[in-house]
């Protein structure tokens, strides 16, 4: 093989490398974002945990809410939580 | 504090979902770079950043679906994840997202059969990929769970902006009139 050859794959071989890192790297940025807002009670669907527990709380007591499937969700659980 | 181990799979998906945003469309701008030719002398190295990109978003879509198979309160099956409008989970942004999917799939994989499919028909079917990325955006913008976040917005522009740029360039008619010819 020639120089030139083997200077462009391992060129190519450098970019896979780094576009693997990056994308490893951004998913773990996003995780740990997700996933600090959450355990702070700031996450945009859960919300904080004492919204949670009324929420919870008002479903248990009112199971037949029509309210809580407002959204076409498959599950009711889910839609006060995940909504 | 909520229970966090509940929710570890869904984090994961939504954590590969803005991932797989990311990445595609950093995958169609540098794919929009290389076909308007944009950058002169690049070729291969935009051509392998391209491919790596490209199935990198793929592995992020595939843990983004697979991760909602295990999420206790969606509570999906197969069918929910990979079928249109069998889940009825938010309709019609979770269609979108499966459209959008396998369209990234399908055409992604199909760069490896291009000589077998004929690169000139491949290159016409390889610019319907811009679309199921668009389709994406839409699925994420509507679906998403951290769709109203600030930083989830300013993630979305930075990634999404440029290339939307570039294919709305791409798309525009060509304003430059042809050299008059000599007689």
């Amino acid at each position: 093989m020639s120089p030139t050859m083997q200077a462009r794959r391992a060129r190519v071989r450098q970019i896979r490398r780094t576009v693997t890192a990056v994308a490893v790297t951004v998913f773990i940025a996003l995780f740990a974002t997700i996933y600090i807002q959450m355990a702070a009670g700031k996450d945009p669907a859960l919300g904080s945990s004492t919204r949670t527990a009324q929420v919870s709380a008002t479903s248990t007591s009112s199971s037949d809410d029509s309210s809580a499937s407002s959204d076409g969700s498959s599950s009711g659980t889910m839609t006060t939580a995940q909504s | 504090m909520p229970a966090m181990e509940e929710h570890l799979f869904w984090i994961v998906s939504r954590a590969a979902g803005t991932a797989a945003l990311v990445l595609s469309s950093a995958a169609v701008g540098v794919g929009l770079t290389m076909g308007g030719r944009l950058v002169k002398g690049r070729g291969v190295d935009l051509r392998a950043a391209h491919e790596a990109l490209s199935l990198a978003t793929l592995i992020a879509i595939l843990v983004h679906a697979v991760a909602l198979l295990g999420d206790s309160f969606l509570n999906s099956s197969l069918l929910d994840i990979t079928l249109p409008f069998a889940s009825g989970y938010k309709e019609p942004w979770m269609s979108i997202g499966i459209v959008s999917g396998w369209g990234l799939v399908a055409l992604g994989v199909s760069y490896y059969f291009r000589t077998r499919i004929g690169v000139a028909r491949w290159k016409r079917l390889h610019r319907w990929t811009a679309l199921a990325w668009v389709l994406g955006v839409a699925h994420s913008l509507g679906e998403g769970t951290d769709a109203g976040t600030t930083w989830f917005l300013a993630l979305t522009a930075i990634a999404v902006l440029p290339a939307l740029g570039l294919l709305v360039v791409r798309h525009l008619p060509s304003t430059s009139t042809p050299a008059p010819s000599r007689t």
